[in-house]
């Protein structure tokens, strides 16, 4: 019997085109993944090649997922509902087939169909791999098990696991909703996953609890690199095999749990006892005369809003008491509380909950919006014709807009509701983590503009498409697919315009500082432009509704002709003016106004710019000296005015006679004048413009006579920087109503910029361009005479004035030296009393300072500002700790602080960093200012300052050369300066903590490494590399040859290197200062640490103790340590180990927490070494580098639990 | 006011001709359209009710071109469609009192008496706060007839009502339709004869598309008198008669026994005798008979 259902299963199956539907549907998304390049499905980066195992695995699972929940849910969800559907089920269940027969046979049967659907994403793969335009640079050899090994392991048992839970939905609850709602179910469990798998100790637990593979697939491969990611195959075993099993055994229990509680009777019997029971009450004498009132039929627009009113209710309530909202709603809500235990964190320490940063989290429901409409656009509009009751309504004397407009308006109160219930969430969750500072007008202007226009506008949408499809599931697929194209594909496609993209429109980043600036004017003007499309959408719904029992495309189009009627007309039009007007005015803003450029255009440009230019980037020219500017700025308008001067020297040993001026690309600022004279009196000198490129802003003055050497020369400037309008795409966030913050890239600079350059390999070649190295060369004689700030100068005498609005502080580099108030406008004065590089920041915002005289040992008082923004009080005692301990730590130990103020500006979250200016040091407010730090809690905000604070010596005095390397002279430097610091005021923990966080950024960075990765002394901006591989370097460094050795080294460098014009510092330079303090026997770190890429993989392997006296405990302990060579792309050799090394042991104290019993270096050479190490209380845990200061990329497992010894 | 139906014609994609040119004049009164399963009955009923276009015809009712018009026919329309379904968790009372407002009804104390009485008239005032997902077949076909009085209609169409419902409920239900007729069209559509011979005062076959016969029920009767002959035969000679005979209508009998009722003109002997004619004669003798003759 079970054969013969399962065939029947299968017969009636492969003789459905929807089994061919959804093959052809897995295969094409498979295809188009692997074979059209601008459709990307989870790919990796740069490096890694498009049919790399792992891009493989990732892209099935993905597809498992997101068409895979759909198709698997329309597949096994309806083998049993079909027998209830077609109402079929009494002639089977009156048949000599058992339950278990029915169930599994159905089920086999569904699963076997599922399978050869899922067959189409492995195939689809494979075959589009092959395609002949594929570039062969992105390929690996084809490899046939590479496209099913995935598949065995992942689509086979994600298929098992979703489809035995859509199976019991479907069979239990005989309705197709709650099939989706389950899906809905799983996706959360793995968005929930996703998020906790931020946290570092949560990563295990996310990867076991994801049903859906994802997280699971990055943490177990979080850590390999490019060429592991290249050649590796996830194996079954460790979290995959658990995860596996944990998931196969829930899909066993939960198809267990379908035989037990399906009803295999006659069901629907329980409906049918009720109606039993409502027997006639009594047989009342026929047709008793009732004479009935003759009511008042109204007519007219009164009459319609009262139908549209009721009937708007009447839907609100069925949707608001369905158990799919209520089901798909707790879900949402659930995933945000779970969330919100851990958002928003930077190195484990939680940012306070302010009313943005959760309403951001909020967002996170609005894949929930998304599923709601969906599903309830194409519920609502089939409503009576579900329910039988079209018949009914399409006879009543109801215009077609009618009943749409109250579908409409019911279903905009449950998404109120909705919004309303996040608010009470957020407002809760912040108040859950004791935070009170409600921002009432924050959440409504998010919720119910930004959130509730997108929801408006996808509504009306959701509606036409299932007005327009007629077929419930079409039309969900359509949404779904029109999602897809709008958010993803369109960009792709060159309709980037945010004209062309439906409800692509946010109100901008909230900082508390600008709140939501300049954003509201776009967003306000999108919002009209986009109603008024939906609002043509929801004419057309009206004139294309089905109404009657006519679904023919012929009748269909007539009917919409007697439909347009007059009030559809003016509808029409109304919809149509707003429509156009407004975006119109949109295109005049963004195109007309301001300057429109899409992305390719952008590329060409560039592309342009370079070959056209790129032969003058080495030419001699002079260098800044001095600028002397004068800047007003007019917040509130977003504009600012500047003049001034530079005095240019000529510097080289030849005389210039050209000058290669470079006014900035950055959109709105123009540069007026420019002129140029003799710096001192002798002379006249005349100029002309010999070339110019508008197009790249680039001008050739001809000098005569030329520019001899040691002569100067004064560049006069005038500039604007005005807002007009507002533009398309990102919009300028550096002037600002309230916390401007520019620097000097907006003002004309010198020579040929190759920052302008396309940095892309893609791109690059697109445009027939040489691939481009990142850096240059450390032993560049050119590069070594830049600094790291640009060739324009080298260190410059710096004044400015500026002024700004009464209400606000404008702040540059340098000493006050006057503040007056004159025509309503405040006026600063700045001049730096010793030459610094040529960076400066201007900023102006409404600040509250912060003041302190700080007496620094060593240099006298140091003035020390904090100007922050009203309300962010939080950490400012922490920041001022921070300069005082940094300023007297680097003083003592690296060279006297050069200055004698040093100010901490805040700047609005547009960019959340902190950068070190002479003696002034912008500091975004997204960090640092508001970070809830608690008692174990990583110091973020004392981290940063100290950082910042380290950059005034490792930047400001000691100048590196722009080439490879040269991050490692400032960055690398300032972590290690802030650790030192930071090792002061904390204990060790803290330190370890953040060496984790460390240490997971750095493996993480290499596996997205999109080049190559270099050796920390040849690092190329990569961020990962000098900053995270960096902390962990110098703290081993430190660790082995003293922070003493260490200090001395920078001490003595510090003093020859500092404040040198004539050749900049390079790594090299540094490392062999590290040499002379470090021991011969200990000279192979430098090159493990700084010259090579080198890992270990140290495991403790066995750990046991035994008492041997009252009070003294042996452990014996056995280790493993393999240590490597990577090269750039990760692939790894072997290579003898001859190292010193910590061994540790771990007792516990009082409290119950981890201590130290023993911790030293021991010389470790080969792979296997065993320990014996007395201790002198109980030993808990021991292991080989037990604190992670070496890199390791499997750091837990160096300890292991000690276990007493068998006595025999 | 009549409703008047010319050269209706409705051809299906797949090329199922449901109308092949109907044309019918109604008048005020019970009119009963009488014809076998899929013989068109619905079709037309969708398209008077404005749920269907007709490929070709017109349709006025009085002065309202039904076909273009359809907001003012839906105003004087009442339609108790062939099946229906219900707001499940829904009272009837509430369901009532919601489509009264969708009808026009707006004042609020008039719609609750419209809604009182109704539920009286229909008898569901007892269960009128009872979810309509609990009602019996019976208990929601009077719901429905409730629905389409909601507005004083001058336009009711009932399309096979009786279907599926128990005797008593039949009965009572033809009780409540029998009031309709007084002052508006009302079309029963059914195949079951007894509807028509129990409720209307005109009526027409239609059978394939097709009208076969209009009148009056009675009239109709009456022109069969002497006509119909009955006989009780074996079950081997069906065959038989069958050839020989006009056979309109068979059934079974106890024993392996026949009654047949054949037309003919005049005593055709063989052990028929005369029987007294009924309306099921005369749908069975369109029907089946082959009889085209107008009463």
């Amino acid at each position: 019997m079970f054969t013969e259902i399962l065939r029947f299963e299968l017969y009636y199956r492969f003789r459905r085109p929807a089994t061919y539907i959804y093959f052809g549907l897995m295969f094409l998304m498979a295809f188009g993944a692997i074979a059209w390049e601008n459709l990307t499905v989870g790919g990796g980066t740069g490096l890694v090649k498009e049919n790399a195992p792992t891009v493989l695995s990732y892209g099935m699972v993905i597809l498992c997922a997101i068409p895979g929940f759909f198709v698997c849910s329309a597949i096994m969800g309806v083998p049993v509902l079909r027998d209830f559907d077609h109402l079929t089920f009494p002639m089977i269940f009156t048949s000599p087939i058992s339950k278990g027969e029915y169930l599994t046979g159905r089920f086999a049967g569904s699963m076997l169909t599922t399978l050869f659907v899922f067959l189409g994403i492995p195939l689809g793969y494979m075959i589009g791999s092959l395609m002949p335009w594929l570039d062969d640079d992105k390929m690996l050899p084809f490899h046939l098990w590479h496209f099913f090994q995935p598949f065995f392991l992942f689509v086979i048992p994600n298929v098992l696991i979703s489809g035995s839970l859509f199976f019991m939905g479907g069979a239990l609850s005989k309705r197709l909703l709650f099939v989706f709602v389950q899906g809905v179910g799983l996706l959360t469990f793995y968005m929930v996953g996703a998020n906790i798998s931020q946290e570092l100790g949560s990563r295990t637990i996310a990867a076991l609890l994801d049903p859906v593979g994802l997280n699971l697939l990055e943490i177990s491969s979080q850590y390999w690199t490019v060429a592991e990611q290249n050649t590796q195959l996830y194996s079954l075993t460790g979290l995959v095999l658990w995860n596996r099993i944990i998931w196969l055994a829930i899909a066993g229990i939960t198809f267990i749990l379908t035989y037990r509680f399906f009803n295999y009777k006659i069901a629907g019997s329980k409906k049918r006892k009720s109606a039993e029971k409502s027997t006639e009450p009594e047989l009342l004498p026929v047709s008793r005369s009732i004479s009935m009132v003759r009511p008042t039929i109204t007519e007219g627009f009164s009459t319609h809003l009262s139908r549209i009113l009721s009937l708007s209710k009447l839907y609100f309530a069925e949707i608001v008491y369905s158990i799919p909202f209520i089901a798909i709603t707790l879900m949402g809500i659930l995933l945000l509380i779970i969330n919100s235990f851990e958002f928003n964190t930077m190195y484990g320490t939680d940012i306070y909950p302010t009313t943005y940063s959760v309403l951001e989290l909020l967002s996170e429901f609005n894949l929930f919006f998304v599923i709601l409409i969906v599903f309830y656009s194409g519920e609502l509009i089939w409503r009576e014709r579900d329910l039988k009751m079209d018949q009914i309504y399409d006879t009543l004397p109801v215009p077609n807009f009618v009943g749409l407009s109250a579908k409409f308006l019911g279903f905009m109160y449950v998404n109120l509701v909705l919004l309303t219930v996040l608010l009470v969430t957020g407002i809760l969750i912040q108040a859950g983590k004791g935070y009170y500072h409600f921002e009432l007008p924050v959440y409504l202007s998010d919720l119910y503009t930004d959130k509730f226009i997108f929801i408006l506008l996808f509504s009306l949408l959701g509606f036409f498409i299932q007005v327009v499809a007629n077929q419930k599931y079409l039309g969900h697929s359509l949404i779904i697919l029109f999602f897809m194209f709008v958010f993803f594909l369109f960009p792709e496609m060159g309709l980037e315009h945010i004209m062309f993209r439906f409800g692509a429109m946010d109100l901008g980043t909230y900082s508390d500082m600008n709140n939501y600036g300049h954003y509201v004017s776009p967003f306000s003007w999108l919002s009209v432009y986009w109603i008024g499309f939906a609002l043509l959408l929801f004419a057309l719904s009206v004139l294309f509704a089905i109404r009657g029992t006519d679904a023919v495309l012929k009748t269909r189009l007539k009917l919409a002709r007697f439909r347009f009627s007059r009030p559809v007309i003016v509808f029409t039009i109304v919809a149509l003016f707003t429509f156009s007007a407004s975006g119109c005015y949109i295109y005049y803003n963004t195109n007309v106004l301001n300057e429109y450029k899409n992305s390719d255009d952008m590329k060409k440009l560039r592309a342009g710019y370079e070959k056209t230019l790129k032969k003058y980037q080495d030419i001699p020219q002079p260098r800044i000296v001095e600028t002397k500017l004068n800047v007003d700025i007019f917040p509130y308008q977003r504009n600012f005015d500047v003049k001034g001067f530079y005095i240019l020297k000529n510097k080289n040993e030849t005389p210039v006679s050209h000058i290669h001026i470079q006014h900035t690309h950055e959109r709105g600022m123009k540069i007026k004048t420019l002129t140029f004279a003799r710096a001192d009196t002798a002379g006249t000198v005349q100029t002309v413009v010999s070339e110019s490129w508008p197009e790249y802003k680039y001008f050739i003055y001809e000098l005569n006579p030329p520019l001899a050497p040691g002569d100067s020369l004064r560049m006069d400037f005038e500039g604007e920087f005005r807002t007009t309008g507002f533009v398309e795409g990102e919009s300028n966030t550096n002037i600002v109503y309230n916390g401007t913050f520019f620097n000097n890239t907006y003002f004309p600079s010198l020579g040929y910029n190759d920052e302008f350059e396309m940095q892309e390999d893609k791109d690059r070649e697109e445009e027939g361009l040489p691939e481009k190295e990142r850096m240059r060369d450390r032993k560049d004689p050119i590069g070594q005479k830049i600094n790291l700030v640009g060739d324009d100068a080298d260190h410059i005498r710096f004044e400015i004035e500026i002024s700004t609005t009464e209400d606000q502080i404008a702040l540059a580099p340098g000493y006050l030296q006057k503040e007056w108030t004159e025509d309503g406008r405040r006026h600063f004065h700045y001049k730096m009393d010793a030459p610094m590089f040529n960076f400066y920041s201007i900023l102006s915002a409404r600040y509250e300072v912060q003041r302190e005289v700080f007496d620094l040992p060593g240099v006298g008082p140091v003035n020390l500002e904090i100007y922050y923004h009203k309300g962010h009080e939080y950490n400012l005692d922490r920041m001022m700790e921070g300069m005082k301990h940094s300023l007297t730590y680097y003083t003592q130990h690296f060279s006297p602080y050069q200055f004698r103020q040093m100010r901490i500006l805040e700047f609005p979250r547009y960019a959340t960093f902190a950068q070190s200016y002479a003696n002034t040091v912008p500091f975004s407010e997204g960090i640092g200012f508001i970070m809830d730090i608690k008692e174990d809690d990583v110091d973020m905000a004392y981290y940063v300052t100290a950082h910042e604070m380290a950059h005034q010596w490792w930047g400001h005095q000691v100048t590196e050369a722009q080439v490879k390397g040269n991050a490692m002279l400032s960055e690398t430097m300032s972590q290690y300066s802030a650790l030192m610091v930071m090792k002061e005021k904390y204990p060790p923990e803290m330190m370890q903590k953040f060496l984790q966080h460390e240490l997971d950024r750095y493996l993480r960075g290499r596996s997205a490494e999109t080049k190559k990765e270099m050796p920390l002394e040849l690092v190329e901006a990569q961020g990962y590399i000098h900053y995270r591989k960096g902390s962990l370097v110098m703290y081993a460094l430190q660790d082995y040859i003293s922070e003493d050795s260490v200090n001395a080294a920078l001490h003595r460098y510090v003093n020859d290197w500092a404040w040198r014009e004539d050749r900049y510092v390079t790594s090299d330079i540094l490392l062999d200062y590290f040499r002379q303090v470090t021991p011969d026997s200990l000279r192979y770190i430098i090159t493990d640490l700084f010259e090579t890429i080198t890992l270990f993989e140290n495991q403790a392997k066995t750990a046991t103790y035994e008492e041997i006296s009252a009070g003294e405990y042996k452990v014996s302990l056995d280790v493993e340590t393999i240590k490597y060579r990577a090269d750039s792309l990760g692939n790894e050799t072997e290579i003898p180990v001859n190292d010193l090394m910590d061994i540790g042991v771990f007792g516990k104290t009082d409290k119950g927490k981890d201590t130290l019993l023993y911790l030293q270096k021991h010389r470790i050479t080969g792979k296997q070494n065993h320990f014996e190490i007395k201790v002198g209380s109980k030993p808990v845990k021991a292991g080989i580098d037990p604190i992670n200061k070496l890199i390791d990329r499997n750091p837990k497992d160096n300890v292991k639990t000690t276990e007493q010894k068998e006595t025999i | 006011m009549n409703l008047v139906i010319s050269n209706l014609t409705q051809t299906y994609p797949n090329g199922v001709q449901a109308l092949k040119g109907i044309n019918l004049t109604i008048p005020t009164g019970m009119y009963g359209l009488l014809g076998p399963n899929g013989a068109g009955k619905s079709t037309l009923m969708r398209i008077l009710a404005t749920l269907q276009e007709p490929g070709s015809g017109e349709v006025w009712l009085g002065e309202i071109n039904v076909l273009t018009q359809k907001d003012e026919v839906r105003k004087v329309l009442g339609y108790l469609p062939q099946e229906f379904g219900v707001y499940p968790k829904v009272s009837a009372e509430a369901l009532l009192d919601h489509l009264a407002v969708l009808k026009g009804v707006t004042l609020k104390g008039e719609r609750k008496d419209l809604v009182e009485q109704l539920l009286l008239k229909t008898n569901l005032y007892n269960d009128r706060k009872k979810k309509l997902g609990g009602y019996s077949g019976g208990m929601r076909q009077r719901f429905g007839i409730a629905q389409a009085l909601l507005s004083n209609p001058r336009l009711i169409i009932v399309d096979e009502p009786t279907a599926g419902l128990d005797p008593a409920e039949r009965n009572r239900f033809h009780n409540l339709l029998s009031e309709l007729g007084q002052n508006a069209i009302v079309i029963l559509s059914t195949h079951i004869v007894e509807d028509v011979t129990k409720l209307c005062t005109d009526m027409a076959i239609i059978n394939k598309g097709e009208i076969l016969m209009t009148g009056h029920p009675a009239e109709a009767v009456a022109s069969l008198s002497g006509k119909i002959w009955r006989v009780v035969i074996d079950r081997e000679e069906l065959e038989n008669f069958r050839n020989t005979y006009t056979v309109i209508s068979d059934q079974l009998m106890p024993a392996g026994k026949i009654q047949l009722d054949i037309y003919a003109n005049s005593d055709p002997g063989a052990g028929f005798r005369e029987v007294e004619p009924d309306l099921e004669h005369v749908y069975f003798s369109h029907i089946f008979g082959g009889i085209h003759q107008r009463a």
